[in-house]
């Protein structure tokens, strides 16, 4: 049987070649959409992951940093500091800024730190920390798409920054980070000795509960939340922004490739009928011929996914190579699981089909 | 010829809906990102279009609400105000926070306004009051009907408690939502003495544009924009973080729709072999037989790209419902993009059957 569906396949080569390109294509476009999602999950998370802090302190019902402005009360920062099992105290003012460059919008994220502190650039591709109220840290990806060079000028919410560093691993597709002093970010969202976020680092013998209890009892009108949970809770409104349009996406991929497949196995049955015909009269019995069809799906399911995670993984690399702002994260176990959904096409597309073969009565097919 | 391509392609019903919806599939793989980004364009500068100001103050540098923050001086309100052409300038304060709902957390921008001002709340209140008091909060219908909230419900904002007197429509879009409170109560949330906007409302017959460059004459520390130039700006946020993904987008459309489309002639011009094989047996010519090939194309994509808009417009209508705040709108860009691509699509398409035909020799038609 395997033969013969797989002699059925071969005979048209360029039905099959048509067919497999089209649902690997629509496989591949199933796989980059979600790794364009995981990188973005990887990307916009970045400074908690590279943060050694383990509590972060927001404004009372806060509990993200990247979605909400958070504006914490004055004192808080002196009130976090002689909490025991509290290491490190680094206050820092972020806020989301749109930077017009050349006529287009970028949107980036800003993180006013004060040196020495921490809070700042993880990683350094170029040049050094700003040492003065002008002066900024970009993201190189973001300058390097706007030929922004070290020394070069750059306006700010309409005052005059000079970018003396360029930073690493501070790029997403959505915002990228960008690092001035904690007094310039004051200054220019016009709130003077303001703190968005308290990070915590915790001495090593700390217990994490027990110190965000102490911090509970100490200060008021603030959320302490630790680290992993804010983490999360930027990834869990992430999710829900992305997770419906992804699905859509997804969806009508699947039902692209599903045609495709189900126009060659029906057309390819058939062509076939007088053959089936012949099977069933010579005692073929119908799960046979149901078993022929889904090979026929299965085949060229399998084939289309091969091909589909190749096409994949280079059309990731091609897009990162020449648009590195996307990250494009291909996890091998969903990369798996996607491809699965390429067999679950190759038996949806055989049941049209497998009616058809069903129904088949073999004296008709000889009369004709 | 028209009729031939026709029944050519209809004849089998079910491999004809394969096909055509298949293509249909691709297209709409096109004009749904689109789409999407469309309705969220529309969704995002809601509230400024509906705000019934004539021009928006924002801090100098400062052309957008969305992901962006603004803070203007009582003063450099009042200077605006100070314009003959200026009837009034209402303050709004503005700040991205999170409603939480019982379990859930819904991100929203939280307007605090004046209900004595004639601007700055929301432009139209479907169900309850505009007019708000200490701890009432207005909230779009879009959220309420998500997390099963009503008139009379509680929500927590800034860890504090709101109760719902009204409820707005159409101020949801895919990443959050618009709630209002009053001046008063932001101010007691987040101390401060500047605002964020200022909404001016200007005389009959004057011209926005010209106020709106005199104000900036005026005061350096402010950007005055007329509403056009401002929800223009807004829009432009989405069109330029998503150009990228839309060019991807489009393009894995269009290889799809090709392989499609390319599958579908092939297959029918196969299966009539032996009719073409007759025609060229009785003097057609090539270019006859190319011609009923570049019909079937056309019939087979302009059907697909139709049953595409029906699908994006039955998308547009199920989609909020399930949804909240995710819209799709059709536009001229996307329409005109897809007419392209399905040009595109059918020239090549037609190209492997076209040779199939220039090598068919009707002498082996008859023979096999």
């Amino acid at each position: 049987m395997s033969y013969l569906a797989f002699r059925n396949l071969w005979q048209q080569k360029i039905r099959l070649v048509l067919s497999v390109a089209g649902v690997a294509l629509a496989l591949m476009l199933i796989i980059l959409l979600n790794g364009f999602l995981s990188g973005i999950y990887a990307q916009v998370t970045a400074y908690l992951d590279n943060s050694p802090a383990d509590l972060v302190i927001a404004q009372e019902g806060i509990t993200n940093l990247l979605s909400a402005t958070s504006l914490l009360p004055a004192g808080v920062v002196d009130q976090a500091r002689g909490v025991p099992g509290v290491a490190r105290v680094t206050p820092i003012v972020s806020q989301f800024t749109i930077f017009d460059l050349h006529e287009e919008k970028v949107v980036a994220y800003m993180v006013g730190y004060e040196p020495g502190q921490g809070g700042g650039p993880w990683q350094m591709k170029n040049g050094r920390f700003p040492t003065s109220d002008d002066e900024v840290v970009l993201d190189w990806v973001m300058a390097a798409n706007h030929s922004i060079q070290i020394g070069d000028m750059l306006d700010i919410l309409d005052e005059t920054f000079t970018v003396v560093g360029l930073s690493d691993d501070t790029n997403s597709w959505m915002a990228s980070f960008f690092f001035v002093e904690k007094r310039a970010a004051e200054r220019l969202l016009l709130t003077p000795d303001a703190t968005s976020f308290v990070l915590l680092t915790l001495t090593p013998d700390a217990d994490i509960n027990t110190v965000t209890d102490r911090l509970n009892r100490r200060l008021r009108d603030v959320e302490i939340v630790s680290v992993e949970t804010m983490r999360q809770n930027d990834l869990d409104l992430l999710v829900q922004v992305f997770a419906a349009p992804l699905q859509l996406m997804v969806t009508i991929a699947f039902a692209v490739g599903t045609a495709i497949l189900g126009m060659v196995i029906y057309t390819a049955t058939v062509e076939r009928t007088r053959e089936y015909g012949v099977l069933k009269a010579v005692g073929a019995k119908n799960y046979h011929l149901y078993w022929l069809v889904a090979q026929q799906g299965l085949v060229t399911a399998v084939l289309g996914a091969l091909i589909g995670i190749g096409l994949a993984w280079l059309a990731a690399q091609t897009i990162m190579y020449n648009t590195p702002k996307f990250l494009i994260v291909l996890e091998p176990k969903r990369v798996l699981l996607m491809a699965g959904s390429g067999l679950l096409m190759g038996l949806l597309a055989a049941l049209l089909p497998a009616r058809l073969v069903a129904r088949l009565d073999p004296a008709q097919v000889f009369r004709k | 010829m028209f009729n031939l391509a026709w029944r050519n392609l209809s004849q089998n019903r079910t491999q004809f809906l394969l096909g055509v919806g298949g293509v249909a599939l691709a297209l709409l793989l096109m004009l749904t990102l689109d789409a999407l980004l469309a309705g969220s364009e529309e969704d995002l500068v809601a509230y400024i279009e509906q705000s019934d100001a004539d021009i928006f103050v924002a801090q100098a540098g400062v052309k957008n609400m969305h992901m962006a923050a603004s803070a203007i001086t009582w003063r450099d309100l009042r200077l605006a105000e100070h314009n003959a052409e200026v009837i009034s300038a209402s303050p709004i304060l503005y700040t991205t926070s999170v409603v939480n709902a019982g379990d859930s957390d819904v991100l929203s921008y939280i307007i605090g306004f004046d209900p004595d001002e004639p601007l700055g709340g929301p432009g139209e209140v479907a169900v309850g009051t505009a007019v708000l008091d200490t701890d009432e909060v207005i909230i779009d219908d879009a959220v309420a009907r998500s997390q099963g909230l009503a008139l009379g419900d509680e929500v927590e904002i800034m860890g504090h408690n709101f109760t719902i007197v009204g409820l707005t429509h159409g101020l949801t879009n895919i990443v959050n939502s618009v709630s209002f409170i009053s001046l008063r109560d932001f101010q007691m949330l987040r101390p401060g003495d500047a605002v964020s906007y200022a909404l001016l409302d200007v005389a009959a017959g004057a011209d926005p544009v010209q106020v709106a460059a005199a104000i900036n004459d005026r005061n350096p520390d402010v950007l005055a924009l007329p509403t056009a130039e401002f929800s223009r700006e807004e829009r432009q946020i989405i069109r330029d973080m998503s150009v990228e993904i839309l060019n991807i987008m489009n393009l894995s459309g269009l290889l799809i729709g090709l392989a499609v489309t390319a599958l579908t002639l092939y297959t029918s011009t196969l299966r009539k072999r032996q009719e073409y094989g007759v025609l060229k047996a009785i003097g057609a010519r090539n270019h006859h037989l190319y011609s009923v090939v570049a019909a079937q194309a056309a019939l087979s994509l302009l059907l697909g790209f139709v049953a595409a808009i029906g699908l994006v417009w039955l998308l547009g209508q199920i989609i909020p419902l399930a949804v909240p705040g995710m819209g799709l709108a059709l536009t001229r860009t996307g329409i005109t993009r897809v007419l392209i691509s399905t040009l595109i699509i059918g020239v090549a398409a037609a190209l492997a059957p076209a040779w199939q035909l220039a090598r068919l020799d009707p002498a082996q038609v008859f023979r096999s």
